[in-house]
């Protein structure tokens, strides 16, 4: 009986039931979106700061030409077993020339003549072996890694192009290249998912049984055997980061040729987030669920004490306090129902519509809001627990009075 | 079995009731008539155990229940006594019939029944907002009767009623005195009183 007066109630009172709504709409939804905010902004940034950004590369920045002075594996052992460090991977970084017969290079300033045939150098490394790219950094977005002796390479990095097409090279697209001279015909069997840290230093991958058997043994030796000129260091937490940068700065003081290079936007970005801008949208979040209950007790206040009198005939004619809590409850559980329903959807879909983009090492990291599960769930039993109380709340106030005056207000 | 014993009675600094003093047997009606503001409603208010006397006792089957817990008087009150407001009190977003069946629990036929006899058979689907002064009065006296319970306390139960209905009103409230009910009634009309067993007349001093 008391459900169906308080949904009478509900409906036959639209306006206090649409003031109603919306407070709770404003509270809930304010609730679910802006710690969701928060929590995707932290949550986008660990997941890329921790995939993507827990490296620091040690590159050679020196010239090409000439002798190329390598790190000594005791150097590399020295930088393993810095604190934070979770493994330090050697690499011999050479080039592989891309011939273009067909290509025309654009004029040079001040010459009207264009010039057919273009050689790119690119930055490329053999997988797997002493001072090879290592296969635990591969994961593939598409193709394969080469399979025996193939003429296959892996893309490394989008710049790797293909200058007839000026598209990065894809799958099956077939290259003319050379390596220390030794001419064959190749092709991309796959494409590696891109780190800008690591992908832009070494661009072409090769397997070690295609370009053994092409160079021979002893040039394969030289050319990728060589010893380290770029170390791939991982690092265990994205916090460790700057401080083992320093550390390796300050290893490769008597290698001046080296430079120590890691993704700072993203330390920095995370780090604005986790001190700044998260903490501040959950508290936003707070402030905004408590604003929003601190007017939903004013308004069901108003709403309930204009007719107090209602409650004082409720109790004339034999109800319960007990009952009488049962219809607040049910009364502001129906609109609590609603405003919940509506806060749900319009949470998602606000959500849908914000993302936040950060400035990430070669890239731009776009981060979208999400309410999550637990935001949902947590905005329902917050949705039933205000309603509790604003019910014992009410039942409470007006249990204080006696009937007579709860009815003289009629 | 109602009494008032020596009451008194005061709202702030204005005094109500002095040492007033009353007794209705079960099976019997009592008119109290006065003018308003002699204090007829705060005795019927003190009999329906919606207040409490400042001094004095009221007892109800022998028993004063002036010292009871609010919690023992609210049982008894729920299960004891029906009340009739002076300014009919319906709730405004429920039908005239829903009046009845959601507010008290009656089944839909009996309460249905008791409203037509009353002839509100035509207006048991309008609202409050929608029933005139005498529609809504029968509506409240139609549902403390169906409360069923033994005490009936009825203030002016006959203003704002024309002489068709009124008399059916009478009807209904002699009947719950003569099943053995104990009806108490207020009035300014002195007419009104000779439905009753027992007058009381108040003056105000």
């Amino acid at each position: 009986m008391s459900i169906q007066l308080a949904r009478k109630k509900l409906l036959k009172e639209p306006a206090w039931t649409i003031v109603i709504v919306a407070v709770m709409i404003v509270g809930l939804t304010g609730w679910m979106v802006t710690p969701a905010i928060g929590s995707s902004l932290r949550s986008g940034l660990s997941s890329y700061a921790n995939t993507s950004a827990t490296y620091v590369i040690i590159d050679y920045s020196g010239s090409p030409q000439g002798a190329i002075q390598t790190l000594p594996p005791s150097l590399v052992q020295e930088i393993s077993v810095i604190s934070g460090v979770q493994k330090a991977y050697p690499v011999d970084v050479n080039y592989t020339a891309f011939n273009f017969p067909n290509y025309t290079q654009p004029p040079l300033p001040g010459r009207n003549v264009s010039i057919k045939g273009a050689v790119f150098y690119v930055a490329s490394a053999v997988i797997g072996g002493p001072y090879g790219f290592p296969p635990a950094l591969i994961g593939l977005t598409s193709g394969n890694l080469p399979n025996g002796p193939e003429p296959g390479f892996v893309v490394n990095s989008p710049l790797l192009l293909d200058q007839n097409t000026g598209k990065t090279y894809a799958v099956g697209d077939n290259a003319s290249v050379s390596v220390d001279g030794v001419s064959f015909t190749a092709w991309a069997v796959g494409v590696n998912s891109y780190n800008p840290l690591m992908g832009d230093y070494a661009q072409a991958l090769w397997n070690t049984t295609t370009l053994g058997a092409r160079l021979g043994q002893n040039l394969y030796g030289e050319t990728f055997g060589a010893g380290a000129d770029l170390v791939i260091v991982k690092v265990a937490s994205i916090d460790d980061v700057t401080g083992v940068a320093t550390q390796i700065a300050n290893a490769l003081q008597d290698y001046t040729a080296y430079r120590v290079d890691y993704d700072q936007a993203t330390v920095n970005n995370l780090v604005s987030v986790e001190t700044g801008t998260a903490p501040l949208y959950e508290l936003i979040g707070i402030v905004s669920l408590v604003s929003s209950v601190a007017a939903l007790f004013l308004v069901s206040y108003i709403a309930v004490n204009r007719r107090g009198w209602e409650v004082g005939l409720f109790v004339s004619q034999g109800w319960t306090w007990g009952r009488v809590t049962e219809f607040f409850l049910e009364y502001f559980l129906f609109l609590a129902t609603i405003s919940y329903a509506i806060s749900v959807i319009l949470s998602v879909v606000f959500s849908q519509y914000t993302a936040f983009s950060y400035q990430v090492y070669g890239s731009v990291l776009r981060v979208q809001a999400s309410v999550g599960v637990s935001d949902i769930v947590s905005a329902g039993l917050i949705a039933v627990v205000v309603s509790a109380a604003i019910s014992y709340f009410m039942r409470w106030r007006l249990s204080k009075s006696s009937l007579d005056v709860t009815l003289r207000e009629y | 079995m109602i009494a008032l014993e020596n009451v008194y009675k005061s709202y702030g600094a204005i005094k109500v009731l002095e040492g007033v003093s009353l007794r209705i047997e079960a099976g019997k009606s009592l008119c109290i008539l006065g003018k308003s503001g002699c204090g007829k409603s705060t005795v019927l208010k003190l009999l329906a155990l919606m207040t409490r006397p400042d001094r004095g006792e009221v007892l109800i089957d022998g028993k004063n229940v002036v010292g009871m817990s609010e919690a023992e008087i609210e049982a008894l009150r729920r299960r004891s006594i029906a009340y009739t407001f002076q300014e009919p009190l319906l709730v405004p977003y429920v039908t005239a019939l829903e009046n009845i069946t959601l507010v008290l629990g009656t089944p839909k036929v009996r309460a249905t029944d008791m409203l037509s006899y009353l002839g509100l058979s035509e207006r048991l689907d309008q609202r409050p907002p929608s029933l005139s002064g005498g529609e809504k009065k029968r509506v409240d006296i139609a549902r403390a009767i169906l409360k069923g319970s033994s005490i009936l306390v009825a203030d002016e139960p006959l203003s704002n009623l024309d002489p068709d209905s009124g008399s059916k009103v009478i009807a209904l409230l002699r009947k719950h005195a003569s099943d053995g009910g104990v009806l108490v009634y207020s009035s300014v009309e002195p007419s009104q009183a000779k439905f009753a067993d027992e007058v009381v007349e108040m003056k105000a001093s």
